[in-house]
């Protein structure tokens, strides 16, 4: 591999420096373990607030205690062995491999501490509780519980929580870290971005995050409130709360959405559509440029997809005996639940019929749009990759056309496509790779096949052995250390976690210049 | 200078010249069929419609000089398709097939895939037999011309996907350059088939027998006259045949390049070396899936024997292996996807497009660390341009998009999803059998009409690379050339090949930063 000639470190990052200032050197690089720090302090807080509560209702502590005290202990150990002397943020801008590793790094960890309560509570071993902490951290939604009675609600409030801090992890990193990797072109996450691309964590950028966390948290506010008024119990409001708008779907019933009023389905649904949009869309149709909103050609594709498949689901299941408004409504819940990935279930759709079942799958491949909490390949690379396809396939006949990709009226640059492609070639061959290797270990094909993808695109249930109303308990320990890979790795968009890989993330470790 | 362009003629020229070749060919089977006492009809007909289609097209047709773009790509499409609808005839005269069962067995022969829509196979006489061997024979030269001589020109996969730089000049005008590839290939083609021949006879094959699988080996194809494929013969012509599909599966320029003496860059080439690793590698793992099923010797010879045939896109079988365990199934139909080598007879999505994609995205990954780095691509000592990687992750993406859309559509009309998705892949790939309902010791002939045409398309697209199916469907192709002006007239042989001067907006070619 051959760098630019003459890379100086400042050159690596983006952007002129601010002008007057000179640019500080970056030291020792420390904003990781500042930033990992900082998020495992919190958590463990939580769960200390957690702990208290389960002590007060009668339900292990344990767990929760420990974890507080581990998480607040290394977490502010790490923040204060990053410090030295100044505060990483104002010592220059992190390289690439800093944030990188933060991220990594916090992805991983904190599913640990979350692991914790699921052990104290003797309800799970220390594997599955790490692939249950996983699911929630990553808003997939697989479970390896089988047995929900022996689970009390403070640890299923819990997990639901761990979801919705999963979707507040996704969207302080679209805004803060992924511009700054560049991961996809931010182009793929701010569609119309009003001003020139920058690539710093700017004050702009962090009255993004802020603002975007407000629609988030208002959001998940109006959908308790929605549940509620629906007729769900406060508690079981703000537990599907959490994880509606986390697109994530945990449940602490163990048959999901199938125990509630249709009414319920339907808030559901609303706020699914909303939990599968680009939050900054989201922000922008709220601050009253709802125009600018709706000619966004993501959006766009994704309410087609959703409307198109839920109408030929609904159809679907009124051929297979359904009265037909419950058709209707199995078909727009279930449709949305699995392109948004987020996991709920309706009804027992492992013994739906199988085009129903087609159609499940078809969506599961798409996702939801990017900059939201779903996971999946996003509606974005979708609408770019097809436009490539096409695009090559006309230079067959006109090889010196000039035909820009575009996501609605902004060209796509070609760094993006390559990205792009990467990203899927990647995904198809981890897909493929965890299919066979479950099938080694002795899944059978159609359990090891939706297995990968529910988990490689964080949706939780698939079909025949992982089924919405079975569980991921019976699968070969491997196989599930494998998915909670696939999980972590969806969330990450894949690349990111390859990058670990590489010969230059290890290289120059031990200099004192950082690593740009 | 570009030379002066005949304008639209070419197709009809070649079409014409080739359904001539047919009619002769046909009339020799009808002669032979005659002389076993076997009915001659079949082949007959076919061979009077050959005749009455081809002789008007060759007359009006214009060899001219360069055809455009858009005449060789016609030629291909309509040659391909031509084929089989006159290779059915036979199928329905003689074997008293449907018109569908029949046109899919004409396009599974001329396009080397070797699926069959048989059920019968007592009703269907040896000549006929011998004719399906040798339309897939045929299939194999014709695409290995296609790969070698026109392919690359049409840029449709980019000269550098192909090692197919021939001993002496670089002759860059389509005919002579078809001549010199056609001879080549004959030369190699009729060398293997000879040896492949012998050596199976040798093995203890019957004489016919030998005859029909080595048309069908050496094109990568894997008809056979056996209703249970290779299960019929002795373990001995079970390694004849893995070492022919090998050969039958690497690109025939190598292969004709160590005829002449110079094997290095055979043993050099990437693509080779990466089918040998994927050969071992998912070979043991289904041979330890079988070790409880069968003896050890025959353990290791089925593994071996089944991963090598579907990896080259033959699709003989050795043993049923749709009732192998569920883990070697999957390995299987995830070697569909693979292919042989570019340049060779085998289908798939080749091997070279999988190096080149592969790299592509451990680029990509390193770019996570370092956006602005430069990073060139290189397979095999060679520079591969941002040019054939796009146009590799488009085909790749289009194959997959089809696969999943055949998937789903032949689940939709009733076919359990593993029938469905190995069909899917088995015909696109142009390997042959599949799993479930279409298995190798089963036939496609149940499968839903519809679903039946779709896999026929399937068949089609897939030998002809999908991208030049699928350009039928972009509206550049319906406009008249008049109207075009300048970007249509592009003669046939400038495909700029890694050259930058697209200047399109925000493209950045080498360098990773847009």
């Amino acid at each position: 591999m051959r760098t630019a000639p003459a890379e100086p470190p400042a050159a690596a990052n983006a952007g002129p420096p601010p002008t007057g200032t000179r640019r500080p050197p970056t030291g020792r690089g420390r904003t990781a373990p500042y930033v990992v720090g900082s998020v495992l302090a919190a958590v463990g807080g939580m769960m200390a607030a957690f702990g208290v509560a389960a002590v007060a209702l009668g339900e292990p502590a344990a767990g929760f205690g420990v974890g507080g005290l581990l998480g607040v202990s290394s977490g502010l150990a790490l923040r204060l062995w990053s410090r030295e002397g100044a505060p990483a943020r104002r010592r220059g801008e992190p390289s690439r491999r800093e944030a990188l590793a933060a991220l990594l790094t916090a992805w991983a960890l904190v599913p640990l501490l979350g692991a914790l309560p699921f052990v104290g509570a003797g309800v799970l071993g220390p594997l599955d509780a790490y692939f249950e902490a996983m699911s929630g951290f990553t808003t997939t939604g697989a479970t390896v519980i089988t047995e929900f009675g022996g689970v009390g609600p403070v640890l299923f409030l819990w997990r639901a929580i761990t979801q919705w801090i999963g979707g507040i992890g996704i969207i302080v990193l679209f805004v803060g870290l992924y511009p700054q990797l560049a991961i996809a072109g931010r182009q793929l996450f701010f569609a119309e971005a009003p001003g020139p691309t920058e690539e710093r964590l700017t004050p702009r950028l962090r009255q993004t995050a802020t603002a975007l966390l407000a629609v988030y948290g208002g959001l998940t506010l109006a959908c308790a409130l929605g549940y509620a008024a629906a007729g769900m119990s406060v508690y079981d409001a703000v537990a599907h709360a959490f994880t509606t708008m986390s697109a994530g779907g945990f449940s602490p019933h163990a048959r999901s959405f199938e125990v509630f009023a249709p009414a319920v389905m339907w808030v559901a649904v609303a706020f699914m559509v909303f939990a599968g949009a680009n939050f900054a869309l989201l922000y922008r149709g709220l601050a009253g440029r709802t125009w600018a909103v709706l000619r966004d050609v993501e959006l766009r594709t994704y309410l087609a997809v959703a409307a198109l498949v839920s109408v030929a689901l609904a159809l679907v299941l009124a051929a297979d005996g359904y009265p037909l408004l419950d058709a209707v409504r199995h078909g727009a819940f279930q449709t949305l639940s699995i392109l948004t990935t987020t996991g709920y279930a309706s009804a027992d759709f492992g013994i739906w019929s199988e085009r129903s079942q087609l159609l499940l799958l078809l969506v599961a491949f798409v996702g939801g749009s990017a900059g939201s909490a779903a996971g999946g390949i996003k509606v974005a690379r979708w609408v770019i990759l097809v436009q490539h396809t096409a695009r090559e396939v006309r230079r067959t006949l006109h090889p010196r056309a000039v035909l820009p990709v575009r996501l609605g009226r902004q060209v796509v640059p070609e760094d993006v496509l390559r990205a792009v492609a990467a990203f899927a070639t990647l995904y198809l061959v981890l897909f493929a790779l965890t299919t066979a290797t479950l099938v080694l270990l002795g899944t059978d094909f159609v359990t090891a096949f939706t297995a990968g993808i529910a988990c490689l695109g964080n949706i939780g249930p698939g079909l025949g052995g992982v089924g919405p109303m079975a569980s991921y308990a019976e699968l070969h320990p491997a196989g599930k250390a494998l998915l909670t890979f696939c999980m972590y790795a969806g969330r990450l968009e894949v690349v990111t976690v390859f990058a670990l890989f590489t010969r230059g993330w290890w290289r120059r470790a031990h200099l004192d210049r950082g690593f740009d | 200078m570009a030379p002066h362009r005949a304008r639209g003629r070419f197709a009809p020229y070649v079409l014409g010249n080739a359904l001539l070749a047919l009619a002769v060919v046909l009339a020799a089977f009808a002669f032979g069929a005659a002389v076993v006492r076997e009915h001659p009809w079949g082949f007959l007909a076919a061979a009077g419609v050959a005749l009455a289609a081809g002789a008007p097209l060759r007359h009006w047709g214009r060899a001219g000089s360069e055809p455009t773009r858009r005449e060789a790509l016609l030629a291909v499409l309509a040659l391909w398709l031509a084929f089989p609808l006159v290779g059915m005839i036979p199928y329905v005269v003689s074997a008293g097939m449907s018109p569908l069962n029949a046109l899919f067995e004409a396009m599974s022969g001329f396009t080397a895939t070797g699926a069959t829509a048989i059920a019968d196979f007592d009703a269907v006489p040896d000549s006929l037999f011998l004719f399906r061997a040798f339309s897939q024979w045929t299939g194999g030269i014709g695409i290995l011309v296609l790969f070698i001589a026109v392919f690359p020109q049409l840029a449709i996969a980019g000269r550098q996907l192909f090692q197919t730089e021939m001993p002496g000049p670089t002759e860059e005008r389509l005919t002579p350059r078809l001549r010199q590839t056609a001879s080549m290939v004959l030369a190699v083609y009729l060398g293997l088939s000879l040896a492949c021949g012998v050596a199976y006879a040798m093995a203890g094959m019957p004489v016919f027998d030998a005859v029909t699988h080595a048309f069908t080996t050496v094109a990568a194809a894997g008809f056979s006259p056996s209703a249970r494929s290779f299960e019929l013969y002795d373990p001995a012509t079970d390694y004849v045949a893995l070492v022919f599909m090998t050969l039958a599966a690497i690109n025939f320029v190598l292969l004709w390049r160590a005829f002449v003496g110079r094997p290095r860059d055979l043993w050099r080439d990437p693509e080779l070396r990466a089918y040998l690793t994927i050969v071992l590698v998912v070979g043991t793992l289904v041979t330890i899936q079988l070790w409880s099923l069968y003896l050890p010797g025959d353990a290791v010879r089925h593994g071996f024997f089944q991963v090598v045939s579907i990896v080259t896109t033959t699709g003989y079988a050795s043993a049923d292996f749709d009732a192998w365990p569920d883990a070697a199934r999957a390995l299987l139909v995830f070697l569909m996807f693979i292919g042989g080598s570019a340049g060779s007879a085998a289908g798939g999505v080749k091997v070279a497009r999988w190096l080149i994609i592969g790299g592509h995205t451990a680029r990509e990954v390193r770019r996570a660390l370092h956006p602005r780095a430069v990073l060139p691509l290189t397979i095999g000592g060679r520079r591969m341009s941002e040019e054939v990687v796009r146009a590799v992750a488009a085909f790749i993406g289009l194959y997959t998009m089809l696969i999943a859309v055949s998937t789903l559509t032949l689940a939709w009309l009733g076919e359990d999803l593993t029938t469905a998705f190995s069909a899917a892949a088995a015909t696109v790939g142009n390997v042959g059998p599949g799993l479930g309902a279409v298995g190798p010791m089963s036939s496609y002939a149940e499968v839903h009409p519809v679903g039946r045409g779709l896999l026929i398309f399937n068949m089609y697209a897939g030998r002809l690379e999908l991208v030049t199916v699928f350009v039928l469907v972009t509206s550049s192709w319906w406009r008249w050339p008049r109207t075009l002006g300048r970007r249509e007239a592009a003669p046939f042989g400038s495909a700029p090949d890694g050259a930058s001067q697209r200047g399109s907006p925000g493209r950045s070619d080498a360098n990773g930063a847009g």
